[in-house]
């Protein structure tokens, strides 16, 4: 015979498993779980840039040539003769169809230039500016990366604009006209805007390079009414972009304080009583060779070496005459 | 003659009893990572599956700033209604040659939504530091729901580096892990 104390406690056993019972299968407090364990993210040992890439070739008169092994498809490309073939051409990727800018003289688009970027390089047409048969030239290629270089078109108002939404303050920037107007640029340290060619300055081209763009005034290479520009413009960064000034002396010397060893560098005499073309040089180049944007042949004493954090510019007044303000953009390859 | 059994005794086996029965409560309850519990004679036991279960969404070796790493996964519930969070674990910094540390920093940015459909109103669970995301709620879900969610972490842009080992600099070769879990309570 069973106890009443055992059958109690049976009674109570018996309702404390029906409630816990109960309690779990209603899911009052019931939780389940998975997880994706060991995410992992590791940043890369060397932040990317601009790519910049220079080259030469020789002329051969044959339309639709083709240049490759750029390594990148470029925003920009600029082209200029070794001989006095032509001015210095540049296209950009903003420009549509076979269209490329002179960037000296008052000359609007023209086609059979550089008619097209691609894959991993550009096709050329058969102008003489270009691709003349047996004539040497050498090309910069440049791939834009956000926040550090921008591209872009505006229409012009014929009075004054602000050109906004690239991203960063710009410390250098080239207006491009459609139209025939002269090709301009402004480096940070400019007081006026000056073409790629010999002159002194305009104060109504990129008047400023504001915090998040730059502004135009008037002029017609920046600002005609209902005209169309296109415009390129640069972040300075520590290890792929440099600009600043520097004082002629007159006797070669080493430009210094680059930061980095440049792959291209451009100068501009910031004078405004004589008019002084632009140079460039790029590591295509052999010897002391530079080279003006204007139809003039190579120079051996322009811009005359880049090295290690530095550039030499030689004896030449384009580059160096003795108390006249240059400004130079130098640019690094950053993959 | 009735035998009266002793008032303490039947005390003891009742709270061992209740002890027994707490245990075996809590053992329903599944830990992270184990698998879904089994509960042989309730009709209704919450599950939670995922597609990448066990498996890292994020795998990410050599990351530019602005680079985006991307993972899906697709999170079911079963057996009950169920409240449905997300949050992270074991968060660790590994920092690469310049000193940054990705999450501490906050620069490390996770955005988790809820992609393609169904999906709630607002698909966005969390954008913001992955420092900072803590434990967020995917809603109520009814029984037997589904929904996609799409991770992605990025090394957000800082800006122009003012040296080569500052700025989006500092973080170059550093590296970030950490864990997802997806929650369901039953409701």
């Amino acid at each position: 015979m069973i106890s009443r104390g055992r059958l109690a406690i049976a009674a109570v056993l018996g309702l404390v498993a029906i409630a816990a019972w109960t309690t779990a299968s209603s899911g009052a407090s019931f939780t389940a779980s998975k997880s994706n364990p060991s995410n992992r993210f590791t940043a890369s040992s060397s932040f990317p840039g601009i790519r910049v890439a220079s080259g030469s070739y020789t002329g051969t008169g044959v339309d639709n040539r083709a240049i490759t092994g750029v390594g990148f498809q470029p925003d920009v490309v600029i082209v200029k003769s070794d001989d006095n073939s032509g001015v210095a051409e540049i296209r950009t990727s903003t420009m549509a169809g076979d269209n490329t800018k002179p960037m000296t003289g008052n000359t609007a688009l023209t086609a059979n230039l550089i008619q097209s970027l691609t894959s991993d390089g550009f096709t050329l047409g058969t102008d003489n500016a270009v691709n003349r048969n047996n004539r040497a030239y050498d090309w910069v290629a440049m791939k834009s990366y956000t926040g550090h270089m921008a591209l872009g078109s505006y229409t012009g108002n014929g009075t004054s604009k602000s050109i906004t939404g690239l991203g960063f303050s710009p410390e250098y920037a080239m207006v491009l006209p459609g139209a025939n107007t002269a090709a301009v640029q402004r480096m940070s340290a400019m007081t006026r805007t000056f073409t790629f060619g010999a002159d002194t300055g305009s104060t109504t081209g990129i008047t400023s390079l504001d915090s998040n763009g730059f502004s135009v005034g008037n002029s017609t290479s920046t600002n005609t009414n209902a005209a169309t520009y296109y415009y390129i413009a640069w972040n300075q960064d520590v290890d792929e972009m440099q600009t600043t000034s520097y004082t002629g002396t007159g006797a070669s010397h080493s430009i210094t304080g680059v930061g980095f060893q440049p792959s291209f560098v451009m100068v501009h005499a910031n004078d405004t009583t004589t008019g002084r073309a632009g140079a460039m040089r790029s590591s295509a180049l052999s010897g002391t060779a530079s080279q003006l944007f204007t139809a003039t042949a190579n120079e051996s004493t322009g811009i005359t070496a880049l090295g290690s954090g530095n550039f030499t510019v030689g004896t030449s007044a384009t580059v160096n005459n003795s108390g006249t303000t240059y400004d130079y953009v130098a640019f690094k390859d950053k993959p | 003659m009735t035998r009266r059994f002793p008032a303490l005794s039947a005390v003891v086996v009742i709270l061992v009893a209740l002890a027994v029965a707490a245990v075996a409560t809590a053992g329903w309850r599944s830990e992270p990572d184990a698998a879904s519990p089994q509960l042989s004679l309730a009709s209704e036991q919450l599950r939670l599956t995922q597609t990448q279960a066990h498996k890292a969404l994020i795998k990410m070796p050599d990351a530019k700033p602005g680079q985006v790493a991307k993972g899906t996964t697709r999170v079911t519930i079963t057996g009950s209604r169920a409240t449905v969070q997300v949050g992270v674990k074991n968060l660790r910094d590994i920092p690469g040659p310049n000193g940054g540390k990705l999450i501490a920093s906050q620069r490390l940015w996770i955005d988790v939504r809820c992609a393609g459909s169904p999906c709630p109103h607002n698909r966005v669970a969390y954008r913001g530091p992955l420092a900072l995301i803590g434990t967020r709620s995917l809603g109520t879900w009814r029984e037997g729901a589904h929904r996609t969610y799409a991770v992605r972490v990025w090394l957000r842009r800082g800006g122009m580096p003012p040296t080569t080992t500052t700025g989006d600099n500092l973080y170059q070769h550093s590296t970030a892990t950490f864990g997802l879990v997806w929650t369901a309570t039953a409701s």
